[in-house]
């Protein structure tokens, strides 16, 4: 069951993946409106195959590979259809979809994952902080589309080319606006996230840990670079290619976070992995 | 359905016979509601633009020669004209007549081939029809099947891809690089032709705020007036540059008046925010390293020259497969003509034999012998007479559905006129 809820949400991707490329590249007899269906077909499917999973294993979806990469493609999906309810963003659906389907495959299927042995009052926080990393992260994501389509709009402007992808992607200033308002949402989250941490680092005694972890020296320096980023923008006023290349950057800071660190080193917040603190097997 | 249309176009006369039939919405409305008195029973509709001036008229029984159309739509639009006017107008019936309404709405016949203010000008026509005559079907078929096939034109094929003039390509950078334009500031710097109208579009499009810088304080103050706008010296021209988000240059210096320095100096002062060079000038007026800053983004008359060629030739690329696209949906309406033809020829069938029956019937009843029939007997007779005539024709009407769908339509329909007499409908053969 679990399974074919996956497959079928992973076809619903690939399927609007596509139709967002073509739509990107050629005039199309289809609209918009199919891609936002299949895409939103397919962020439900995860959703309701972290459900599954969440009430399978009776613990919070949140811990495995799985989980966490599934919640963050929800999040960046969901960050995505809220900004293409305007038009002129719907060329963005070409740079996001993709994405999100790789991660997605990535993801692969549900395996036994580990949960921080908390008690349930902090359970509540650690769900809050999870989440709020996700929305954070979805958010810095799609906000780093918004600027690769700036760039590649610029690009398209400089060398006069006025074609099929020139007309499908938003205007400059759309572009600039939008990338602005998606990381000072982010930031904000992300900043909920990182402050829920301390507390439960402080409640868990693991302040000792917390220097010596690299995923927390990685978040701090992607809070950091977007601190950076938005007290720059707020006392400059700049706007333009340079902003985009800077948020464009952020999304390297991003990944490595949420997945490289992972992937390299190991830390507290492991998938799969006992941390200081003693965890209970989720499934 | 008959369908007649005649006209007048650019491609068949010179402006000043084809001003000689032009209407304004207010006389295409009266002339209207003079041709409903002078051809009753038909359905017309009068497209009149500053290109062309057509009248399509639709009829049950009755198709109409280019000269009687002709004639009418002159009479409508004056009272006096030079009889070699005649000459100049064209004209089609049927199928052909349809075909060509869908040329024109998907601008096939258009002095710019591609463009789309036609098919704007062809709803307005079919508006102004329907508003007149509200229950006019047959051109309400005729003007959808029209107004639908000139969208899949647009959609399918590249013939109205890109834009041919230089002052549109110019909007269109404009549109990718400022999301409204009404915060936004033009600075039109000299007052040359092409400059002037590519301002005057981006004030059509929502410019609000316009600088004129000329060396000439009167023109200057003469083109800010026209458009709302203030006049800025000469000698100003960088002090206000950092202003300005749009910068249209069309100045006459044989040197430019616009450096790299003056525009790396505004973008700095405008926090990088964007700024769109369009230089229309020849010898130009905007340093060509302009291009490579940042947030500056400069066309010459030559970038959008080119342009504007490249989207012509797609557009000519298109023709052809737009051309298929126009039969096709011509095919369709031919369907949609039988269609109706079948439901009209359906109800003359049944209007033909409920003359007969009831005519049969009062002969029959009025007969002295039966003059004191029970009117309930009297009904029962009816009744029956009523069902047998009603199971004799189900297999007629049947055959008449499967003709209209079968595409054997045009042949069978005079023999279903043959066969019960319905020939008193001018039908054209």
């Amino acid at each position: 069951m679990l399974e074919a809820v996956i497959y079928g949400g992973l076809a619903c991707y690939c399927l609007a993946s596509l139709l967002a490329v073509i739509l990107l590249v050629r005039p199309a007899h289809f609209s918009d409106r199919w891609v936002l269906t299949f895409s939103s077909a397919g962020c439900v499917a995860f959703a309701a195959a972290l459900l599954i999973d969440g009430l399978s294993t009776e613990q919070i979806p949140l811990f495995g590979r799985f989980e966490a990469i599934t919640c963050y493609s929800i999040a960046v999906s969901v960050a995505y259809v809220l900004l293409a309810t305007r038009e002129s963003m719907r060329g963005l659906s070409a740079f996001v979809l993709p994405y999100v389907t790789a991660l997605l495959f990535l993801a692969g299927t549900p395996s036994p994952f580990l949960v921080p042995n908390l008690p349930p009052y902090d359970t509540v926080w650690l769900a809050v902080h999870v989440s709020t990393a996700f929305i954070g992260y979805g958010s810095f994501t799609v906000a780093s589309a918004v600027a690769a389509s700036y760039l590649l709009q610029d690009f398209n402007l400089k060398n006069k080319r006025l074609g099929h992808v020139f007309e499908r992607l938003p205007s400059l200033e759309t572009a600039d606006r939008a990338m602005r308002r998606q990381i000072a949402f982010a930031f904000t989250i992300f900043t909920v996230s990182v402050l829920t941490g301390v507390r439960l680092a402080h409640f868990a005694s693991w302040q000792a840990e917390l220097l010596k972890d690299p995923k927390i020296i990685t978040v701090l320096l992607t809070w950091l670079l977007y601190a950076g980023l938005l007290a720059f923008c707020a006392y400059s006023r700049r706007h333009g290619k340079r902003i985009a290349q800077l948020i464009l950057i952020g999304l390297f800071f991003v990944l490595f976070s949420f997945l490289g660190v992972n992937v390299i080193t190991s830390s507290t917040h492991d998938f799969s992995i006992d941390d200081p603190a003693g965890e209970t097997t989720g499934q | 359905m008959k369908l007649s249309m005649t006209g007048i176009n650019f491609h068949s006369a010179p402006v000043e016979y084809r001003e000689r039939v032009s209407f304004t919405e207010k006389r295409v409305m009266k002339a209207l509601e003079e041709l409903s008195e002078s051809i009753p029973g038909t359905e017309a509709a009068i497209l009149s633009t500053c290109n062309r001036t057509e009248l399509y008229v639709a009829s049950h029984d009755k198709e109409f020669s280019k000269d009687e159309l002709s004639e009418v739509l002159l009479h409508l639009a004056s009272d006096s004209h030079p009889e070699e006017i005649h000459a100049f107008f064209y004209g089609e019936t049927g199928i052909e007549a349809a075909e060509h309404l869908i040329t024109v709405a998907s601008s096939l016949d258009s002095m710019v081939v591609g463009e789309t203010e036609i098919l704007g000008q062809v709803k307005q026509a079919y508006m102004l029809a329907i508003e007149k005559q509200p229950e006019c079907k047959m051109l309400h078929t005729v003007f959808q099947q029209a107004i639908k096939a000139a969208k899949r034109v647009h959609t399918d094929t590249d013939i109205s891809r890109g834009r041919v003039s230089v002052s549109s390509i110019a909007v269109d950078f404009t549109r990718k690089i400022f999301d409204h334009l009404s915060d936004k500031t033009a600075m039109i710097v000299g007052a040359g032709e092409t400059g002037e109208s590519t301002l005057s579009r981006l004030v059509e499009k929502g410019v609000k705020n316009v600088l004129v810088v000329n060396r000439s304080v009167d023109k200057a103050e003469a083109l800010a007036r026209t458009y709302g706008g203030h006049a800025v010296p000469f000698d100003l021209l960088e002090d206000f540059l950092p202003q300005a988000d749009i910068v249209i240059s069309s100045t006459s210096a044989p040197h430019c008046v616009i450096t790299e320095e003056t525009v790396r100096d505004a973008i700095t002062k405008r926090n990088d925010v964007p700024m769109l060079f369009i230089d229309i000038a020849v010898p130009r007026d905007i340093e060509e390293s302009v291009g490579t800053i940042e947030d500056a983004y400069l066309y010459n008359i030559d970038d959008l020259q080119k342009i504007a060629e490249e989207n012509m030739a797609k557009r000519w690329d298109s023709i052809e497969h737009a051309k298929v696209l126009v039969k096709e949906e011509a095919a369709e309406l031919r369907d949609l003509f039988d269609e109706l033809d079948s439901a009209v020829l359906t109800k003359q069938l049944d209007e033909c034999v409920k003359r007969i029956r009831s005519a049969e019937v009062e002969r029959f009843l009025g007969k002295s012998s039966l003059s004191s029939l029970p009117e309930q007997e009297r009904d029962e007779i009816n009744k029956l007479v009523h069902q047998v005539v009603s199971s004799i024709l189900a297999d007629p009407k049947r055959a008449i559905k499967k003709a209209e769908q079968n595409g054997s339509w045009s042949e069978y329909s005079h023999v279903v006129k043959d066969l019960f007499r319905l020939e008193g409908k001018n039908e054209k053969k």
